[in-house]
């Protein structure tokens, strides 16, 4: 039970390690390809790009997973040994499509969505063949591999799961202070309350709203996964017109009703899985700046003014300035006021057709 | 109102803040005694923290009688608590930056450039009409 069991160990590890190797091109390949495509789209269609990043961040993760399933334990050298004993073959390498099984209990050998153990008896002596060929030309292969990778693997998955423990849980702590934050705020006036349903019914967002006041956040702020709460600066009432406030909450509605909060939770998921990947870090920025977008264009087109909407964002930014200096939640994560502007307010930036049509020849030749 | 993370206390003012936990108020001299057990310090060097501390709202003074008493701002556990939370915060706050949606970024905008984008966007508005 130990050998095999520290067989299960290294096979696992092998494979992680695998896919995490591979995972290095697979996110270089990914980011270079949202460049691409970002140029792509024009700045104004915010939904498209940030559905672009989205699946951009999808990918990697699919990406992964699809290498770690398509891994088997041949593949990797240390298993070498083992996979005559304890294989069990490939679904796919059966013409038929009949499932078999060997007798060694190979639960722990699974592959995703490649095997099936049952307890049905070889139904055919040929199949049985061209798996052991299979698995034997390949552990043939999984020996050139050398014991180099045997002494690195371990170490780099073990590298890897320390520092994804750790950057998950830098986030958890990081939601947690939001949570006190809320904890800490107090009930707001009944008139911003009123005006916050009226935009929530404007924008047909579903969800119940709670609406805080804090001293700590310096810019109107959403947080709450099933339970949205808006979270506003104590002074920021007094301090705003009834208009521009109503801009500002419209932006805030409009990331509850698009589930943002959520969404940025499993971007940080997956940021924790991927730490090691600089590109990781550009994608998860970029639709976090892509989301901002959205919210922009969203509450503009429910406030029907986009001079007011980019005079109330001045007016919110020229307050949260003010407010820097009692040490609150200060951070750049998204665009900054000018660039937001720019985009609500300049004619689209067009690419010259030359430059269009050569970007998406430089596409196809990437892809083929 | 939490403590500006400048002001916590080094650890010359932790020592000198254990000694006002343990004894409750205390004169200059009677601090600097308890200290020069842990390390070598004049008199007057002792006094100028101990001032130090006051503008930080660490510690109190007492003027109404002579000699000048000192007694601590906050309990013990009070202080303790607000370090440990300055601490969390200086580790997590940036993964709560990351998570939290804000409507706009805390840069200082200086008063120039405010009135140069409202100056942009009563433009575009012109140009709109």
């Amino acid at each position: 039970m130990n050998t095999f069991q520290t067989a299960v160990a290294s096979d696992l590890v092998q494979q992680l390690g695998w896919t995490l190797l591979h995972s290095l091109w697979q996110v270089s390949v990914i980011a270079v390809v949202l460049a691409i495509v970002l140029q792509l789209i024009p700045c104004q269609r915010s939904n498209w790009r940030y559905t672009a990043t989205c699946l951009a961040l999808l990918a990697v993760c699919v990406f992964s997973l699809g290498t770690y399933a398509f891994m088997n334990p041949s593949g990797a050298p240390t298993a070498s040994s083992d996979a005559n004993s304890s294989e069990v073959a490939v679904v796919d390498s059966v013409p038929n499509g009949i499932r078999h099984t060997r007798p060694v209990a190979p639960t722990a050998e699974l592959q995703e969505g490649n095997l099936q153990t049952e307890h049905n008896p070889v139904f055919d002596g040929e199949s049985a063949d061209a798996a052991n060929a299979v698995s034997s030309a390949s552990s043939i292969a999984g020996m050139n591999h050398g014991d180099v990778m045997d002494v690195v693997m371990p170490w780099l998955v073990v590298a890897w799961f320390v520092g994804a423990v750790c950057i998950a849980i830098w986030h958890l702590g990081g939601l947690l202070i939001l949570r006190r934050l809320c904890r800490r705020a107090s009930k707001p006036a009944e008139a911003i309350v009123k005006l916050v349903h009226d935009c929530g019914d404007r924008l047909e967002v579903r969800r119940t709203v709670r609406v805080l006041c804090s001293k700590t956040v310096s810019s109107p702020a959403v947080v709450g996964i099933w339970e949205p709460v808006i979270l506003l600066p104590a002074a920021l009432a007094s301090g705003l017109s009834t208009h521009e406030l109503r801009a500002i909450l419209l932006h805030e509605l409009a990331h509850i009703r698009r589930h943002d909060f959520l969404i940025n939770v499993m971007q940080a998921v997956v940021e924790s899985l991927f730490f090691y990947h600089p590109a990781v870090w550009w994608i998860s920025h970029r639709i976090r700046t892509e989301r901002e977008n959205c919210c922009d264009d969203l509450a503009c087109d429910v406030l029907g003014n986009r001079f007011d909407y980019t005079r109330a964002l001045t007016s919110v930014s020229e307050f949260a300035s003010t407010q820097t200096s009692t040490g609150a939640l200060v951070a750049a994560s998204g665009a900054n006021l000018e660039e937001r502007i720019n985009r609500l307010l300049l004619p689209p930036r067009c690419l010259s057709a030359v430059a269009s049509s050569a970007l998406v020849a430089l596409l196809l030749l990437l892809t083929v | 109102m939490p403590r500006k993370v400048s002001s916590q206390p080094n650890d010359l003012e932790l020592s000198i803040l254990a000694v006002l936990w343990e004894r409750g108020q205390c004169s200059a001299r009677q601090i600097h005694d308890a200290l020069s057990d842990q390390r070598e310090t004049r008199l007057s060097s002792t006094t100028k923290m101990l001032q130090v501390m006051v503008d930080k709202e660490l510690i109190a003074r007492d003027d109404s009688q002579r000699p000048i008493l000192f007694r601590p701002a906050e309990a013990a556990e009070d202080m303790q608590r607000g370090i440990v939370n300055d601490l969390v915060q200086r580790a997590f706050g940036g993964a709560a930056e990351k998570l939290i949606l804000r409507a706009v970024e805390s840069h200082e905008l200086s008063a120039e450039k405010l009135a140069e984008i409202r100056r942009f966007i009563s433009r575009m508005e012109r140009k709109a009409k």
